[in-house]
This record gives structure tokens, C-alpha cells and sequence, in this order.
């Protein structure tokens, strides 16, 4: 009975520490322009309007009240907790609207693009990985192996640069970049993202396959390992309830680790097809030199990375029948 | 059961050696201007006998542009390594060291960086700090740690536990004598199969960094030629010289330490999972 008592409690003490990281994120989102050298109103307002702020007190004086600038930090903490989460993020002045508008309409692009390569890439790599891993050393192998290690160190971005120029600028098979106009039929929707669901699968399996890969050579080494093999268990069967199973909750845990640089790759890969979801506005941001939609887009892409990593960790435990009371 | 590994001797060969390519361009980068072709007044001109690698958007010459380079991206990818791995070395020492408080603290603070998106951190704090080679630098340093400071905190607790350091705190050595005396020497492998990694990664976020347009633009790096020929249009005009070229030379730059990395990390660790902590 105990048991069963202790586990809900594990697990709540387990992801607390995503609550913490989460509360953290959005902590440092308040502190970051208030810590940087120079006028935090820059960073706050962003550069426009800082601009025409400084030429007209009215406007300042709303702005100072508004954000409660002239407050103590706690008091500021306070609003600026009240405004998220009211989904208030503030505004962007190159777009001239409201910043959760913005992440509204772009977020969905970027996932759009990143969950199917995430699961293609989940599943090819996994393949690929146990089967890399997994007794015989021939030539194919090593060359896939060694495959995997050069694409690791490939900038994805660019490659994607490389895709364009070959497929788009010299064969003329898909579209330059960009997003599908708005009602665009399903086919014009896919053609905009072949190549970058593509360009993505490629990276991240060849990243999980690596991970995969080292999982089943530790595996290996097992003892029950040995047992399947001498009762003369086929290779399918083998493979998946005896190499693949035991890896799982070791393998969700390292894939969720990995995630957050696959997904920090996916918003490169969105400036290199001019695609408009969370990189491209960020990238836009920079240059803009729009520092509130930064931020904020920021914030989405941590708290999304997040809430990622506290799935997979969830799955993890769920797989692990070790760790069940 | 059989294990299937690199050999470390290939894998060292194959990494000193395209890193001893790369750094033969930071020398070439020293020569007069007059070994290079001439600026000239079209852009985009193709590869050429005057131009070996042809010219870029502003008609200079690429391959200049892309030796020069290699001094920016090469400088980062060391400095950024070394500050990572100094701040990684340090925090994984004292957490392996120092139980009990001071290792959940650092432990918690190392495991918040680690699920946080490092790219868009630094594309954030870049942003604010401005675009220069040091900002670059510091924010790759600052953000980079978390990995090397677990792998060092888990080998730190190992050496905790030997009977050697028990007979030093017997004697009644200091806390930190015994840290940077007698831990850290035994924790040297793997701090230099970090580093050697980190400098790939570094290699890998500045060009990143540049691409989005947060490097220095007095001192083009191979990722700010990449940002170029993103924003001032050589892919619409199909001008590849611009863009392949500083590509490659990241890939192989940070594909020989990587390997250099990997060979460093096989000698001091028997599993192979390494690997796919690396970046």
C-alpha cells in the first residue's frame, strides 16, 4: 500500500524540477533586459519605440506605467508575471502588433515542420541505430557509421542551402522557400515542405541512430543477451523485445537531452527556406533589432524544448518497469 | 559478445589532419594581398583563373574573404572551448568533490542548462550584448559548460571514493589542494577530450551565431559569408563559390575535432555512448 503511495509522490518531486526550469525560463526572460548594460527601456520597448518614447514624455510616462517601470524590481516581477500570463507579451513595433499574435500564427508553422521530422527521424533512427550497433562489422555499416558522425558535424542550415540550390535553383522541383499562401492546396502545402521535413529527418536520425548505435553496444554485453541468442530467438524477435525494449527509457531520456539542439537546428533550417515560423521571426527580430519579440519568441521555443524534455522523461518512467512500485 | 569499435589510430589520423588543414589556412590567411585576385567592380563573378573561387556580392575575392575567415572562426572555436571547459572543469570538480549541498546546487544549476535550449540563449544574449568577437566568445563560453561539467563530476565522484584520497584527507589535506592537486590530474583525460569536442561545437554555434547575423561585422567569420549570402541574395543568383566553399571548411573543421574528440574519449572511457553526448 505504501508503495503504491510513493510513487505518485516520486514522480510529482520529478517534475517539479520542469515547473522550477519552466518558472526559470520566464524569470530569466524578466531579468535579462533589466541586467544588460545600457538603458533596459531599450530592450523593453524595443528600439522604435524607445525612439519615439524618449521624443514624447506622454508616451513614456504610459509606457513607465504600464510596465511599471518606476516600481521596485519585485513590484515589476508582479506585472510582468500578470501580463504573461494573460498572454499579454508585449508588442512588436516592426510588425506594429501585439507580439502573442505573432507566436499565435507562427508557432503552428514551426511545429508543423518539426513534430513529423521528429517522428520520421525517431523511428529511421531508431532502425538505423540497431541495426548499426548490432554484431556484424561489414563495410556498409562503417560507411553509415562514419556517415552519421559527418552529418553530425555538417551546419544543417546550410545544407538546407545546398538542397535549395540543387532542387529549387538548378532542377526547379520545389518552391525557392518560403510558406504556402494562405488555402493553398494540400499538395502546394507538402511541396513547400518536403525538403525541409526531409533536410531535418536526415539530421536528427543520423543523431539518434549515433545514440542508438552506443545503447545497443552496451546492451550487448548483457547476460540475457546471451540466453536470447542460445534459445535460438529469431532476428525480428530479437531484435525488438531484447535490444530495443531494454533501451528505451535510457534512450527517451538522452533523445530528450538531444531535442533541444535538433529543435535549435529546425530554426535555422527555417531562415535558410525562408520559411516564417519561431527561427525565422527571431531571425527577423535580430535584425529588426525588435527585442520584446525576441524574447518572447525565445521564451515559446525554451518553454516548448521543455515541456518536450518532461514528455519524454515521462515516457521514460513509463517504460522503465524498474522504477514502478 | 564481440565489440565493434574505431580504431583510435585512424580516427586520430583522419581528425589531426583536417585539423592541421584548417589551421594551414589561418597561415595562408597572413599572405600579402597581392597572392590573391583583385576586388572587382562586377559581383558574382564565377570561379575563375583570376578568381579562384570567383567573387562574392560586393565583387571582393572569396577565397580571401574565406581565409580570412578562418582566422575569426577558428579564434572563437578555441576561445569558446577554453572558457566552457574552465567553467566546466571547475563546477563538475567541486560538485564530484564537495558532496551534500554545494553538489545538489551546482548539480541543479548544470541540469537547468542542460534542458535549456543553448542556440536561442546565446542568439538572445548576443542580441543584447551587440555583435563583436568577444560578446561571441563569452556567450558560447557561458553557455556551453553543462556537458563537460557533468562528465568531469561524474569521474571527480569516482576518484572521491579511492583509497588514495583517504589517506590525503587522513593527513589532513585541504579541501582544495586535494580538488586541483590530486582530483584534477586524474580527471585530465577527460577534460581534454571535452575540450578538443567543445572546440567543434564552437566551431559549429559561431557559425550559427554569424548566420543569424550576431557576428562581428568588421571581422566576417565562414557563418557570416553563410549570413551573406542568405540576406544580400548569392542563392536566388545561384552564385554556389559564395556559399559552399566557408560550408565546407566549417564541416571539416569541426568534423576533425570531433574525431580528434572521440579517439581522446575511447582511451579514457570503455563505452562507446559517448558519442552521442558529445555535442
Amino acid at each position: 500500500m505504501t508503495s503504491n503511495l510513493k510513487y505518485p509522490f516520486f514522480l510529482i518531486r520529478k517534475f517539479s524540477r520542469y515547473l522550477i526550469l519552466a518558472f526559470a525560463i520566464i524569470a530569466i526572460n524578466f531579468l535579462i533586459p533589466r541586467l544588460m548594460p545600457g538603458d533596459p527601456m531599450l530592450f523593453i520597448f524595443g528600439e522604435e519605440v524607445y525612439g519615439a518614447a524618449i521624443r514624447n514624455p506622454d508616451l513614456l510616462q504610459g509606457l513607465t506605467a504600464k510596465y511599471g517601470l518606476d516600481l521596485p524590481m519585485t513590484d515589476q516581477f508582479w506585472i510582468y508575471l500578470h501580463n504573461f500570463f494573460n498572454g499579454d507579451l508585449g508588442y512588436s513595433f516592426s510588425y506594429g502588433r501585439p507580439i502573442f499574435e505573432i507566436i499565435a500564427e507562427r508557432l503552428p508553422l514551426t511545429l508543423i515542420m518539426t513534430v513529423p521530422s521528429t517522428i520520421f527521424s525517431l523511428i529511421a533512427g531508431t532502425a538505423l541505430g540497431l541495426s548499426l550497433g548490432w554484431e556484424s562489422n561489414s563495410l556498409l555499416k562503417r560507411v553509415v557509421s562514419a556517415a552519421c558522425v559527418i552529418i553530425h558535424s555538417v551546419p544543417t542550415y546550410w545544407f538546407a542551402m545546398l538542397m535549395l540550390l540543387v532542387f529549387s535553383l538548378w532542377l526547379g522541383l520545389t518552391p525557392i522557400g518560403g510558406a504556402p499562401p494562405v488555402g493553398a492546396s494540400p499538395a502546394t502545402v507538402i511541396q513547400h515542405l518536403f525538403l525541409p521535413i526531409v533536410v531535418l529527418t536526415l539530421f536528427n536520425s543520423a543523431y539518434v541512430a549515433i545514440i542508438v548505435r552506443g545503447l545497443t553496444f552496451e546492451i550487448s554485453e548483457e547476460p540475457f543477451v546471451t540466453t536470447a541468442l542460445s534459445k535460438g530467438l529469431g532476428k525480428f524477435n530479437f531484435s525488438l523485445r531484447h535490444l530495443l525494449r531494454p533501451s528505451l527509457p535510457p534512450l527517451l531520456s538522452l533523445v530528450a537531452i538531444e531535442m533541444g539542439f535538433a529543435f535549435s537546428g529546425a530554426l535555422l533550417v527555417e531562415i535558410a527556406f525562408s520559411w516564417p515560423g519561431m527561427g525565422y521571426t527571431m531571425w527577423q527580430a535580430v535584425t529588426e533589432r525588435d527585442y520584446p519579440l525576441l524574447q518572447a519568441s525565445f521564451t515559446m521555443v525554451a518553454l516548448i524544448v521543455v515541456s518536450a524534455n518532461a514528455l519524454a522523461d515521462a515516457l521514460s518512467y513509463a517504460l522503465d518497469p524498474r522504477v514502478k512500485p | 559478445m564481440r565489440r565493434f569499435r574505431y580504431a583510435p589510430t585512424k580516427f586520430d589520423a583522419i581528425g589531426i589532419g583536417l585539423i592541421l588543414a584548417v589551421f594551414a589556412m589561418l597561415l595562408l590567411s597572413f599572405l600579402p594581398g597581392e597572392y590573391f585576385g583583385r576586388p572587382s567592380s562586377t559581383p558574382y563573378l564565377p570561379p575563375s583563373s583570376s578568381n579562384l573561387l570567383g567573387t562574392n556580392d560586393i565583387g571582393d575575392d572569396v577565397l580571401r574573404v574565406l581565409l580570412h575567415g578562418s582566422r575569426v572562426s577558428l579564434s572563437i572555436g578555441l576561445l569558446g572551448a577554453i572558457v566552457s571547459t574552465l567553467i566546466g572543469t571547475v563546477v563538475g570538480i567541486f560538485a564530484g568533490y564537495m558532496s551534500g549541498t554545494a553538489d545538489e546546487v551546482l548539480g541543479s544549476l548544470t541540469d537547468l542548462f542542460l534542458v535549456v535550449p543553448a542556440l536561442p540563449l546565446m542568439i538572445v544574449l548576443a542580441a543584447y550584448l551587440g555583435p563583436s568577437f568577444l560578446n561571441v566568445v563569452m556567450v558560447i563560453g557561458l553557455l556551453w559548460w553543462p556537458t563537460t561539467a557533468r562528465l568531469v563530476r561524474a569521474r571527480a565522484r569516482q576518484i572521491r571514493g579511492s583509497p588514495f584520497i583517504e589517506g590525503l584527507v587522513g593527513i589532513g589535506a585541504k579541501k582544495l589542494y586535494i580538488m586541483f592537486r590530486h582530483v584534477l590530474p586524474n580527471v585530465w583525460g577527460v577534460v581534454l577530450a571535452r575540450f578538443v569536442l567543445a572546440v567543434s561545437s564552437s566551431v559549429l554555434l559561431e557559425a550559427g551565431l554569424s548566420f543569424i547575423g550576431l557576428g562581428d561585422p568588421q571581422n566576417p567569420s565562414w557563418g557570416t559569408m553563410l549570413h551573406f549570402a542568405m540576406t544580400r541574395g548569392a542563392l536566388l543568383h545561384g552564385a554556389w563559390w559564395t556559399f559552399v566553399p566557408p560550408g565546407i571548411c566549417i564541416s571539416l573543421a569541426s568534423l576533425g575535432f570531433i574525431l580528434l574528440g572521440m579517439a581522446l574519449e575511447c582511451r579514457y572511457r570503455s563505452s562507446t555512448k559517448s558519442i552521442g553526448e558529445m555535442l
